[in-house]
């Protein structure tokens, strides 16, 4: 079976459904969506059952000659970095989904702008032929759009505009850079070509590499969002439904991430070596400077927003401090990110459908209102601001540890993200959980469905904080054999042989 | 026995999991199930200890493999145990005081909505510190490190809806964590510089050729931060008074007895490499000193009965951190050990005297409780005694034998100033008990006060007999039970020579304790009108009430800029400039805004299915050129 083009496009199945099933009841078309997103994940699933955990570089490959003319190649892979980026996506699309029950505007379309996002993402992360990758990353923008833009907020139009521009710029140079790339693949052994295992051949002049580089970094630097470039993030979140917020967070943000690690270390090595430190310095200010201003927000969506400039900092940090720690690290906190700011626009949701407010000044007494739906949001801060034995904890700590490993300053300020994160997560549900609930309002506590809802994600939470193996070991076979193509001198940290010896032979 | 340790932290977790979803349920069963798992806890200790010391002195090491946790490249840790004889001691101490307080607060917690919440939250308070003592490295170590933290916050916050039970729970995780994250940067700098972080390799001795010594201090150095957040030690001492918002066995079990001597725990456990250091010890016995005279000194303002208790808790530990700078190691295990005993006796009095007088707190309303509470009355008096180091109870073996060793390694300045800081310690108990039980009653509550049911005054007289016989573990400070156990782990005390002979060392001890509790009498006992008196020195006692104005300078220095700065970059800096800076420029921005809003939303489909369209058609182009 080809397990990742089946993954990929069988929610367009359920696209093609929804859309040509004009008449279609609205809870028949949340039913079909849930049960094509499920069928989806199990798909997944199946995947992950066939990857060989061992091996680094791209397995399952799937290959078929598509525009003969310029050699555009359907060509799917999938490797130790965007394994875990697809199971989240096809994990967390049920999960909004089911959020997303009570939407009742226009159902059908809005069920089939989610499946179709699907459809984008996961192709996005599987792709290994650079046109195919841009369309399903392109692919992305219009149901987005939409779903931003149709069922969002107040301020969605001007929301969307700005997403839409952001994108769009970074979009223009890394469609420039393609080609340009396709172009001068002309002396590869197999000619001009996407496949981008093949252009990780092409030896480029330096120059050329930088500004092709700068061209990739651009596009991708928008959509993690790096700063000075996050500033669409809090509005689209603010605006969006708690559906789009989900993947939003959780998904789209990780393929700036992963275009990252699989386009810029990849095919330019050699300038990512040399961009590593300023770069660094960027996902510092993020790190820091997100934290910081989210811990000023009153509106909690923002509040995340920031939150997760910052925690896509410790990403960035982590792809450009080039040690098997860091690079592992990052990966581990894009799925790790996924889940728990998934979860917390999950719950930001739930508590906006009672109280009607993001307003955190406004809020107060969930903690003796709603204690379920209080100590769950509790449990999701605490898994954002790293508490060990939870998920975030061991992508933030290897991204630490690695990058302490390059700078000891670039380490130590990172660490400070972990201080901020710890004051505005727990002030926020200081705001809304502790205290007497203004008016003496009363709220039902979580539903069954909303239990439905977030207990696989909490699940996950807990089960990726206690045996992160589970992860790692799928991860670190790719992350070393990236660390080492981009630095083949990385620092490795074996133990000095008189303690090697010692421990060898102690106990 | 020693394979299945791993029970000591599994069963209070249990405990945990069973009363956070049925808790409710349970109702009264509730505290009976947690308190029963904790017991059980401690008969597996008790088991544990009786086969590690069934085996020859040197083979006293055993390590156990959970599971592993985080692996990438040489980068291993496991879920890995180890039991040896500090280990073993401090599961000791924890499992059998947190036993007792489990039950204790069975009669305490009666009636509060969230009963059985209350004992989850103990339980799990209880699963992470024994993970932490635990632990054989030191990332697995960090996890109950932060547990504890995880929940001190939740117990300091448990009435949360009181605005200082809340604000007091995010200031101690707060603090604590900017200790904890020094320490997390120099667990992974002893990982990148060492090549390993469990505590069998980074503690053989030959660890000390790998690096130089001035590593050794800078890894030391930020461990001890790390142990300066935890043991509330100056400068991050500030949160420990403010979480006597907190219930009372809060305040006994985590904020006297076991979570506040991680820190000592930390420090005697790395022992090696604050030695290797040197210049990292000194900076121990410093800390140590100045915060036991500073709290000690700041006890003595206080009229809220748990604030003294804080205060003196943190002078308490300063005292253990005095001992592991001097490297008395053994010594600092003792103290920590008493102190656990003696202290949460006096919380739980203190608890039970709240509990008589409608959760009273101010002992200017106290006096004359003796009568309506004898029970409680001389159970406190025996803590206070152990606390003062009157000779023959537990505290009299744990800190003077610290001065001892102060003034036998011939550091009489180390003396002295801690022997005031003993002197202070008689006093400000002496206080505590005398406006607290003697005299006459100076108010309605204090005449009306009850004694508490037996369930709470049952675990005060087991404290009580654990305050006065501690002592008997450590009668010599070299050959005593308990220095003896831990000497191949903590290495044997050098002792000196110096400094005054051993009978003057006894008799001014006792001078010390005897004289600050009849200093207090004569004050505080109504001969004075110390009201009065506290008057005339207005700015004085202000200055020692509000600890020196520490938090106030913190407010100022820290708070203050951290919040306008926080304020200037989030509505200055990301929203005007930034922003603005990144959409080319405000009016370009409001014009498309103005454009977009003109688009209805019935066309956006239209729109977007056009950009569609026109990207295909665009790449469908590009790609014939090509």
């Amino acid at each position: 079976m080809p397990w990742l083009t089946v993954t990929t496009f069988l929610p367009l199945v359920g696209v093609a459904v929804l859309v040509a099933w004009r008449g279609v009841s609205d809870e028949l078309a949340r039913r079909i969506t849930l049960a094509v997103s499920l069928a989806t994940f199990v798909v997944s699933l199946g995947m992950l059952g066939r990857f060989d955990a061992g091996t680094p570089g791209f397995q399952l490959v799937e290959r078929a000659t598509w525009i003969e003319g310029p050699n555009v190649q359907y060509l799917m892979g999938v490797d130790g970095v965007s394994l875990w980026l697809v199971l989240l996506t096809t994990f967390l699309m049920p999960i909004a989904i089911l959020a997303s029950w009570k939407v009742t505007d226009r159902v059908r379309l809005f069920m089939a702008s989610l499946l179709a996002l699907e459809v984008g993402m996961v192709g996005s992360f599987l792709a290994l032929d650079l046109l195919l990758f841009f369309l399903f990353f392109e692919a992305i923008l219009f149901p987005m759009y939409l779903v931003i833009g149709v069922w969002g907020g107040d301020r969605r139009v001007y929301a969307t505009v700005k997403f839409f521009l952001f994108t769009m710029f970074g979009s223009a140079f890394l469609l420039v850079a393609i080609l340009f790339l396709y172009s001068s693949s002309g002396s590869l052994p197999g000619g001009p070509t996407f496949d981008v295992r093949e252009l990780a051949q092409l030896g480029l002049p330096a120059a050329t590499a930088r500004w092709l580089f700068l061209a990739f970094f651009v596009a991708f630097a928008v959509k993690v969002p790096l700063f000075p470039l996050h500033t669409w993030l809090p509005d689209a979140h603010t605006e969006a439904p708690t559906a789009g917020s989900v993947i939003l967070a959780a998904v789209l943000l990780k393929i700036g991430a992963y275009g990252l690690i699989r386009y810029n270390l990849s095919l330019f090595p050699e300038a990512s070596r040399s961009f590593a430190d300023a770069i660094s310095v960027l996902a510092l200010i993020g790190i820091v400077y997100g934290a910081v201003v989210a811990l000023m927000q009153s509106d909690v969506k923002r509040l995340v927003a920031y939150s997760s400039v910052s925690h896509l900092g410790f990403v960035v940090l982590g792809t450009f401090a080039f040690t098997e720690q860091a690079m592992s690290g990052g990966v581990l906190q894009m799925v790790n990110h996924g889940l728990s700011t998934g979860a917390l626009f999950l719950l930001v949701g739930m508590i906006y459908e009672r109280t009607h407010t993001r307003d955190l000044g406004a809020m107060g007494g969930l903690g003796s209102v709603t204690p379920w739906l209080a100590g769950t949001f509790l449990f999701v801060a605490l898994s954002s601001l790293g508490l060990p034995g939870l998920n975030n904890f061991v992508g933030e700590f290897l991204v630490i540890l690695g990058t302490l490993g390059r700078n000891v300053w670039f380490g130590s300020i990172a660490a400070v993200g972990v201080v901020l994160a710890a004051i505005y997560l727990l002030w926020a549900y200081q705001r809304l959980a502790h205290g007497a609930a203004p008016d003496g309002r009363r709220h039902p506590d979580l539903s069954l469905r909303e239990v439905l809802v977030l207990a696989p994600v909490l699940a996950a939470i807990l089960a990726f904080g206690v045996y992160p193996k589970v992860l790692l070991d799928r991860v670190n076979p790719t992350a070393a054999e990236i660390v080492s193509q981009v630095d083949p001198a990385y620092p490795r940290f074996e133990p000095p042989p008189t303690v090697a010896a010692q421990a060898g032979t102690g106990e | 026995m020693l394979d299945l340790v791993w029970l000591v932290p599994a069963l209070p977790l249990a405990g945990f999991a069973a009363n956070l979803f049925f808790g409710r349920r349970l109702g009264r069963a509730a505290g009976w199930l947690a308190s029963l798992l904790m017991g059980a806890s401690f008969v597996v200790a008790v088991l544990v200890a009786r086969d590690l010391l069934g085996l020859p002195t040197e083979e006293r090491v055993h390590i156990l493999h959970l599971f592993d946790w985080i692996e990438v490249g040489s980068f291993r840790v496991g879920a890995d145990l180890r039991v040896d004889p500090l280990s073993l001691t401090m599961i000791l101490v924890v499992t059998a005081v947190g036993s007792l307080i489990h039950i204790y607060s069975i009669g305490y917690m009666q009636g509060d909505p969230r009963f059985g919440r209350f004992f989850a939250y103990l339980n799990l308070f209880c699963a992470f510190m024994l993970t932490l003592v635990l632990a054989e490295n030191l990332l697995f170590l960090y996890l109950g490190w932060e547990g504890v933290g995880l929940c001190s916050y939740l117990l300091i916050g448990f009435w949360f809806e009181r605005t200082a039970a809340a604000n007091a729970a995010k200031k101690a995780f707060v603090t604590t964590r900017i200790g904890d994250t020094f320490m997390l940067i120099g667990i992974s700098l002893v990982f990148l510089r060492l090549g390993s972080l469990d505590l069998s390799t980074v503690l053989a001795p030959e660890i000390a050729g790998v690096q130089p010594s001035g590593v050794f201090t800078i890894l030391a150095l930020l461990l001890f931060a790390g142990a300066i957040g935890k043991s509330a030690q100056i400068p991050l001492h500030v949160w420990l008074p403010d979480a006597m918002e907190g219930p009372t066995p809060v305040s006994a079990l985590i904020h006297a007895a076991t979570m506040v001597t991680a820190g000592v725990y930390l420090v005697v456990r790395m022992h090696l490499f604050f030695e290797i250091s040197g210049v990292a010890l000194t900076v121990v016995l410093v800390v140590g000193l100045v915060t036991a005279v500073y709290a000690g000194l700041t006890a003595l303002a206080q009229d809220d009965i748990k604030r003294v208790l804080a205060y003196s808790t943190i002078s308490q530990l300063g005292f253990m951190f005095l001992a592991a700078g001097l490297e008395a190691y053994a010594a600092a295990i003792v103290m920590l050990a008493a102190h656990a005993a003696y202290k949460a006796l006096l919380f739980l009095s203190a608890g039970s005297v709240m509990h008589g007088m409608g959760d009273e707190t101010d002992l200017k309303l106290m006096g004359g409780l003796r009568r309506p509470m004898p029970w409680t009355a001389g159970m406190m008096a025996i803590g206070a005694l152990a606390l003062s180091g009157v000779i023959g109870l537990s505290g009299y073996f744990a800190k003077d034998a610290i001065l001892a060793i102060a003034s036998e390694e011939g550091k009489a300045l180390v003396y002295w100033v801690g022997v005031f800081a003993a002197f202070l310690s008689a006093l400000y108990i002496g206080r505590l008990v005398v406006l607290a039980f003697l005299g006459e009653a100076r108010s309605e509550r204090a005449r009306h006060a009850h004694e508490s049911p037996a369930i709470m005054l049952v675990p005060l007289g087991v404290l009580a007999v654990g305050a006065v016989a501690l002592g008997a573990l450590a009668l010599d400070k070299e050959t005593g039970l308990l220095p003896a156990l831990l000497g191949p782990v903590l290495g044997e005390l050098e002792v000196g020579t110096a400094g005054l002979p051993e009978p003057a060392l006894i008799v001014l001890s006792q001078v010390v304790a005897f004289g600050g509790l009849l200093l207090a009498w004569f004050v505080y006992g109504g001969r004075i009108d110390w009201l009065a008196l506290r008057a005339r020195v207005s700015s004085l006692y202000r200055f020692l009430n509000r600890g020196m104005y520490v938090d106030d300078l913190y407010g100022a220095l820290v708070v203050a800029p951290g919040k306008a700065g926080s304020a200037f970059l989030a509505y200055v800096v990301d929203l005007r400039i930034v922003d603005r800076a990144v959409n080319g420029t405000g009016a370009a921005i409001q014009r498309l805004a103005r454009v977009g809003r003109r688009v209805q939303t019935g066309l956006v489909r239209t729109y977007a299915l056009a950009f569609l369209l026109g990207a295909v058609a665009l790449l469908a182009y590009v790609g014939s050129r090509i």
